[in-house]
């Protein structure tokens, strides 16, 4: 199925009909490619690689609690950049950003990746120590811990039912944002893919009351997922990261831990929106605009990244309270000292002086290099957390007795972490060629919204916002 | 996004520069009102100078009462300023327009005001000069700069330097119509303010250009503001409640929530005062109550963070501090008033399109909000104090005296009142900017409905 007519960008303004959208994503979708193939085939491998590293590490028969601290890591980094993406969606969406039309469906994709986070997270919820010693332990010997006056295993139910909940949100939000996509995808292409699309939109008809309807859910979904976003990083790095570290009593952590998640969330999104226009061919709807738009928050996010770490590392350092400087220590100046400078320069440093620059902002490979750097450095921060908190024997009491030394990785280690990406991007991968990856529906919304018009002798855009 | 109406060029001067040129007798009358409420402020300040610090209720092991939780209180308010001028002019927010100069005219107000509480909390003004200079000049100590009592002072003296400078740029254009609206005197005053403009394209270019580089560079003041004064908490660790590491973007925060809440209300009464429904419409409101609705809820996100950190680990001391602030009277009923009016009232009533339009529902949420946080810093403030510290002796109840109350709620007066008379000589809503807007405003058409719209330049 080829045609020559295919929508295409003009001064930053999508042009073409709603039928070109339509016929170009359609067989973009339907259409199966040698690069396709091959990054499929590369994240398989790579999941495979990550499911022996798991099982290497669960029967190397130590009921040592450290073993797990990288895949501890690995979850708290899907957690920050596949989970967190649809976040991006949801905040275009909520202040009808134009430039984000296009992008939400990237975006909102992540949500079904979070399936593969379930499965990587079942093995930890395992070795999560209890919050009492024993049954018959008395109070005083509570481990530090957002759950004071609960049950000893209130981290390990309600941290699943947390992540659980946001995934099921996230999913039933992809699911019903791309209905309308599905069932133009369902009628327009032919094969089993597109039989699958039609049938999970079986009942749209596109009548008023079905747009309405699926609006309110939308709005609905996206307050829900913005809501579980936040508890799950706060449970999560609380729980699995803080509680773990006796006298890390850190009130801006989990903020900040939400925040680097939301920082993630637009480099995810830059990353795999440059992948697609630059080997996918969606050169039409990923202009400079969109990653100019993007790049702008990723900057203020950055600053943010510092602002927040700034505030919580000074308050330790300037009160000098024993337990405090023995975490500031432990994490960021003897044990962990060069995670924490790489994780400094890739999420701080490095984007603000890429971004700062507006030429540099204003281009595709500029914001997207800015993105990538924040997902590696992200990813060092994790394992920085997690592992340090992970490998620390005992969790009870009011502050660090030992500092264990800093735990390099083995080669299951390594295995986990590269599975973790691999098993994502191969969900991602899959999911993307049953629902379209450009939302349809909205970049239509964008064609009648967004046009160029003359004013005072000059082009300017004009850009339309119902209410 | 607004509706589009064009009012044209001569409307708008003669509308917002009206109040200039002859006021009504309602602002008269309110000018009065509060003026004796300044009046009151000033009595029992000098009161209080001329008697000593014995007539508040401050004393062991309280000596922050009020007078601080005030001065942070306006701290706060005056974060509204760069919320609504630098930020929104960043991302290009068109409902931006009325409010900003409102706005900016706030945060200089309540920064004056803020500086002059310490100053009052003293109990010897002239003894502010301390802060500067040795305190024993024979051994030469001086004060310790790496006290965050002495960060605060500067941070709130440039915050105020780059308000004023903000200001005043974004009035050049406005002070030139003045100018050649007026004689005498006035046109020589308004002469020498408006710079020589001439509304040149170099002019426009380089004032825009300077309003887009103050915006940015206002922000990190802006952010560090209140993190300093977050500092004069946080940085105690002898005090339980305070030592948390959260309480800089949780102060800021607080800030804005309490800072836009009160530009709305000022609105509102210009609207009425000056009427000026054709520029402060339902639609700014609107915006303006989703705004407020997204800034209460990341607040108070941050407020559990912090309620639920103190109890974290369930040591002791904090958990004292928490059925203190939480169970004991009057702390208890101050704690619900202060979630109720701060939060649970004003936020989910933001949610419902008709209240963010209305002006009189709009007034009520706002003022709640003010009245909330104003709770929140005392509720910081006292109990923490009030109960007996590691380098503290006694127990002690703190409450105010009439001093105290007077001087407080004079300062409401005071910043109100400066608001006002600046409005006699000053525009409170830029023209220049309101005309922009009209130039901007246009429409699309989709299918049989109008959409509104506004041209962006790329």
């Amino acid at each position: 199925m080829k045609t020559t007519i295919s929508p295409s960008l003009h001064d930053g303004v999508l042009q073409g009909t709603f039928g070109d959208v339509s016929r170009d994503v359609v067989q973009r979708t339907s259409t199966i490619g040698g690069l396709y193939k091959k990054v499929l085939g590369a994240s398989f491998a790579l999941t495979g690689v990550g499911v022996v590293g798991f099982l290497l590490i669960a029967f190397t028969g130590s009921d040592d609690r450290s073993q797990w601290g990288y895949l501890a890591a690995m979850v708290g980094y899907l957690l920050t950049t596949a989970l967190a993406a649809p976040m991006v969606s949801i905040a275009c969406r909520s202040v009808r950003a134009n430039w984000g039309k296009p992008l939400a469906r990237v975006a909102e994709l992540y949500a079904i990746t979070g399936l593969g986070v379930l499965l990587a997270y079942v093995p930890l919820v395992v070795a999560l120590p209890a919050l009492y010693p024993n049954s018959d332990a008395p109070r005083e010997s509570l481990r530090h811990t957002i759950w004071v006056f609960w049950h000893p295993h209130a981290p390990h139910i309600y941290d699943s039912l947390a992540l659980l909940t946001l995934v099921i949100t996230g999913i039933a939000l992809l699911l019903i944002s791309s209905i309308p996509d599905m069932a133009d995808f369902g009628a327009k292409a032919t094969g089993k893919r597109a039989s699958i699309a039609a049938r999970l939109s079986k009942s749209w008809r596109g009548t008023q009351k079905q747009w309405k309807a699926r609006r309110a859910a939308i709005g609905l979904l996206s307050g829900l997922y913005f809501m579980g976003f936040l508890t799950l990083h706060y449970q999560y790095s609380s729980d699995f990261a803080m509680s773990l570290v006796p006298g890390w009593k850190d009130s801006i952590f989990p903020v900040w831990h939400a925040l680097s998640g939301l920082q993630c969330a637009c480099a995810t999104v830059m990353v795999t929106m440059y992948a697609l226009r630059r080997w996918g061919g969606y050169t039409a709807y990923f202009g400079v605009n969109q990653f100019w738009s993007l790049g702008k928050i990723m900057l203020a996010l950055s600053l943010l990244w510092f602002y927040f770490w700034f505030m919580g590392f000074f308050t330790f350092w300037y009160g000098r309270i024993p337990a405090e400087m023995a975490v500031l220590e432990f994490l960021f100046t003897e044990q962990y000292r060069i995670l924490f400078l790489v994780a400094f320069i890739l999420n701080f440093l490095a984007p603000l002086l890429i971004l700062v620059w507006n030429k540099v902002r204003r281009s595709t490979g500029g914001p997207a290099l800015a993105a990538l750097l924040i997902l590696i450095g992200a990813l060092v921060d994790r394992i920085r957390i997690y592992v340090g908190s992970w490998s620390i024997e005992d969790s009870f009491g009011h502050s660090l007795k030992e500092m264990p030394p800093a735990q390099l990785p083995t080669i299951p280690d390594a295995m986990v972490i590269v599975g973790g990406i691999g098993l994502v991007l191969m969900i991602y991968m899959i999911v993307a060629k049953v629902i379209p990856i450009i939302s349809m529906w909205e970049t239509k919304e964008q064609l009648l919204y967004v046009s160029h018009r003359s004013l005072l002798k000059k082009k300017y855009m004009l850009i339309g916002k119902p209410d | 996004m607004q509706e589009a109406t064009k009012l044209g060029d001569k409307k708008i001067n003669d509308d917002l520069l009206a109040n200039i040129f002859g006021s009504e007798r309602r602002y008269w009358l309110v000018c009065g009102f509060l003026a004796m409420g300044v009046g009151a402020f000033a009595l029992a300040a000098g009161y209080m100078i001329v008697t000593g610090l014995g007539v508040t209720g401050l004393n062991r092991p309280v000596f922050w009462g009020f007078f601080i939780t005030n001065f942070v209180f306006w701290v706060g308010i005056s974060h509204a300023g760069v919320m609504l001028s630098a930020i929104l002019r960043l991302t290009k927010a068109e409902w931006r327009r009325p409010a900003t100069r409102a706005a900016e005219i706030v945060t200089v107000f309540s920064l004056f005001t803020a500086l002059m509480m310490p100053v009052i909390h003293t109990g010897r003004p002239w003894r502010i000069i301390y802060w500067f200079l040795p305190y024993d000049f024979q051994r030469m100590i001086w004060p310790n700069i790496r006290s965050a009592l002495v960060w605060d002072p500067t941070a709130i003296n440039t915050y105020l330097t780059c308000s004023i400078l903000f200001v005043f740029v974004a009035l050049i254009p406005d002070l030139a119509v003045i100018r050649d609206r007026s004689t005498g005197i006035r046109r020589l005053i308004y002469s020498g303010l408006s710079l020589g403009w001439r509304g040149t394209s170099q002019q426009w270019k380089l004032q825009m250009m300077a309003g887009v580089l103050l915006s940015a560079l206002i922000l990190p003041i802006f952010v560090s503001v209140h993190s300093i004064v977050s500092f004069d908490f946080s940085m105690a660790i002898s005090v339980k409640g305070w030592h948390t590491t959260i309480f800089a973007p949780y102060f800021v925060i607080g800030a804005v929530h309490s800072g836009v809440s009160a530009v709305v209300t000022v609105l509102i009464l210009l609207r009425f005062l000056f009427r000026w429904e054709d520029y402060i419409k339902p639609d700014h409101l609107d915006a303006l109550g989703k705004l407020l609705a997204v800034v209460g809820t990341a607040w108070f996100f941050f407020f559990a963070l912090e309620f639920l950190y103190g109890i974290y680990g369930a040591e002791p001391d904090e958990i004292a501090l928490r059925t203190t602030q939480l169970f004991s009277m009057p702390w208890g009923a101050m704690f619900i008033a202060f979630l109720i009016t701060g939060y649970f009232f004003p936020v989910p009533m933001w949610l419902f399109r008709s209240v963010r339009r209305s002006m009189f529902w709009m007034t009520i949420t706002t003022i709640s909000v003010n009245i909330g946080m104003w709770l929140e810093r005392f509720l910081i403030i006292v109990p923490g104090l009030m109960r007996k510290q590691d380098l503290s002796f006694v127990w002690n109840v703190y409450s105010p005296s009439i001093v105290e109350i007077t001087i407080v709620l004079g300062t409401f007066c005071l910043v109100l009142l400066g608001v006002l008379l600046f409005a006699k000589a000053f525009p409170l809503i830029p023209l220049y900017d309101i005309k922009e807007g009209e130039v901007l405003q246009g429409e699309v058409t989709v299918g049989r409905a109008k959409v509104p719209a506004a041209f962006h330049e790329e």
